[in-house]
C-alpha cells in the first residue's frame, strides 16, 4: 500500500459515519418550537429600535453642545433643573411710590459717571522725503510718487 | 427541485421544504462536524444546531454561494464553538479512538493485521498534526467537499487549502517514516 493511499484510508476512517435517523426528526421538532417563519430580525425586533433611539439621543446631545456656548448650556441646564424642583410661584406686582424709588437710589450710593465718547483726531502721516534715484527713462519706468496717507480713527457705535 | 427553490419555499415558512434540505445535506453537515470534533455524539448535536441556526437565518442567505456552502459554513462555526468549550474538549480526550478502524477484507490474516497497524499509525500521525492542517486534510479526504467549499468553511483561499493538504500529507509521511514505514513506490 502506498503512503498516499494509507493516509487517505486513515483520514476517511476518521470522518466516516452517518447521522442517526433521529437527526431529521430532532431538527423538525426544534424548528416547530420556534415561533413564526424565519425572518432576518424576527428573533430580536427591539434591537434596531433601541439603536435608533440611542443614535437620536446622541445626535441631539452633540448638536446642542456644538450650538450653545458652554456657559449657556450650564445655565440653561441649571435653570431647567431648578424649575423642575421648585414649586410654581405666582408673582403679583406691588405698587411702587416715587419716595420708595428715591430711597432705593440713595441706598445704592452715588451714581457712577456715565462714560463719555472719546473724540480722536485723524492721524496724518506725511511721506518721507526720499531723494530720487536715477531712473532709466529708456525702459519706460516712471518714478513712484508717494501720496499723503490719512488714517481715520475707528468710531464706536 | 433545486436547493434555491426549496430555500425560497422555506423562507415563506414551509417546513417541508426545509425538511428536504435537511435530508439532502445531513450527511455532509454531520461529517464536517465529525471531522472537527471526532466524537459522533458531538457531531450529531452540532449538526442539529447547524440546521436550526440555518432555519433561523434563512433570511440572511443572499445566494452569493450555494446553499450547501452556506450551510457547511454555519456547521463549521458551530463545530468550532463546540470544540472551544471545555465539555467538548473533555469528551474528545476520553473518546479519541471512538471511530472504528476499517478492517481489510480478502487478504490473509497477516496482511490484514499489517494493514490495520499501518492505518493506526497513520491515524496517530494525523491526530498529531496541528488543528489547522488536520482539519483541512480530513475535510479534503472525506470526499464530501470541494476545495472551494473547504475554503469557504475555513475562510481561506483555495490555494491555501491545497497547500495545507500537501503540507499535512508531507508531515504524516515523515511521521510514518519515523515508524520504519517506507513507501513501496
Amino acid at each position: 500500500m502506498h503512503d498516499d493511499q494509507l493516509i487517505d484510508r486513515a483520514a476517511q476512517a476518521m470522518t466516516r459515519g452517518e447521522p442517526s435517523p433521529h437527526l431529521r426528526g430532532a431538527v423538525r421538532a426544534r424548528i416547530a418550537h420556534r415561533p413564526g417563519r424565519p425572518a432576518r430580525y424576527s428573533w430580536r425586533p427591539w434591537i434596531p429600535a433601541l439603536a435608533g433611539a440611542a443614535i437620536v439621543i446622541v445626535a441631539i446631545t452633540v448638536w446642542r453642545t456644538l450650538l450653545e456656548p458652554p456657559g449657556e448650556l450650564v445655565r440653561s441646564t441649571r435653570i431647567a433643573s431648578a424649575a423642575s424642583v421648585m414649586p410654581p410661584v405666582t408673582l403679583q406686582p406691588a405698587p411702587v411710590s416715587v419716595r420708595q424709588v428715591e430711597t432705593a437710589e440713595r441706598a445704592s450710593g452715588p451714581a457712577r459717571p456715565r462714560p463719555r465718547s472719546i473724540v480722536v483726531d485723524p492721524l496724518v502721516i506725511e511721506p518721507i522725503n526720499v531723494p530720487l534715484m536715477a531712473v532709466d527713462s529708456s525702459a519706460g519706468v516712471m518714478p513712484l510718487e508717494i501720496e499723503l496717507l490719512r488714517i481715520e480713527p475707528l468710531q464706536s457705535q | 427541485m433545486t436547493d434555491e427553490e426549496l430555500v425560497l419555499l422555506a423562507r415563506q415558512g414551509d417546513p417541508d421544504a426545509f425538511d428536504q434540505l435537511v435530508i439532502r445535506h445531513q450527511s455532509a453537515v454531520y461529517r464536517a462536524a465529525l471531522a472537527a470534533l471526532r466524537v459522533p455524539q458531538d457531531a450529531e448535536e452540532v449538526a442539529q444546531d447547524a440546521f436550526v441556526r440555518a432555519w433561523s437565518n434563512l433570511g440572511r442567505f443572499r445566494g452569493d454561494s450555494s446553499f450547501k456552502t452556506w450551510l457547511l459554513t454555519i456547521a463549521w462555526n458551530c463545530a468550532m464553538s463546540r470544540r472551544r468549550s471545555l465539555l467538548g474538549w473533555l469528551r474528545r480526550a476520553v473518546a479519541m479512538d471512538a471511530v472504528a478502524e476499517p478492517r481489510d477484507r480478502g487478504d490473509s490474516q497477516d496482511t490484514a493485521m499489517a494493514g490495520s497497524e499501518m492505518v493506526r499509525h497513520a491515524r496517530q500521525a494525523i491526530q498529531a498534526l496541528t488543528p489547522t492542517l488536520r482539519d483541512t486534510l480530513l475535510l479534503a479526504q472525506s470526499g464530501d467537499y470541494s476545495y472551494g467549499e473547504i475554503g469557504a468553511m475555513l475562510r481561506v483561499p483555495v490555494g491555501t487549502v491545497k497547500w495545507r493538504v500537501a503540507e499535512a500529507r508531507r508531515k504524516v509521511r515523515q511521521e510514518l517514516a519515523g515508524h520504519g514505514y517506507v513507501d513501496a513506490r
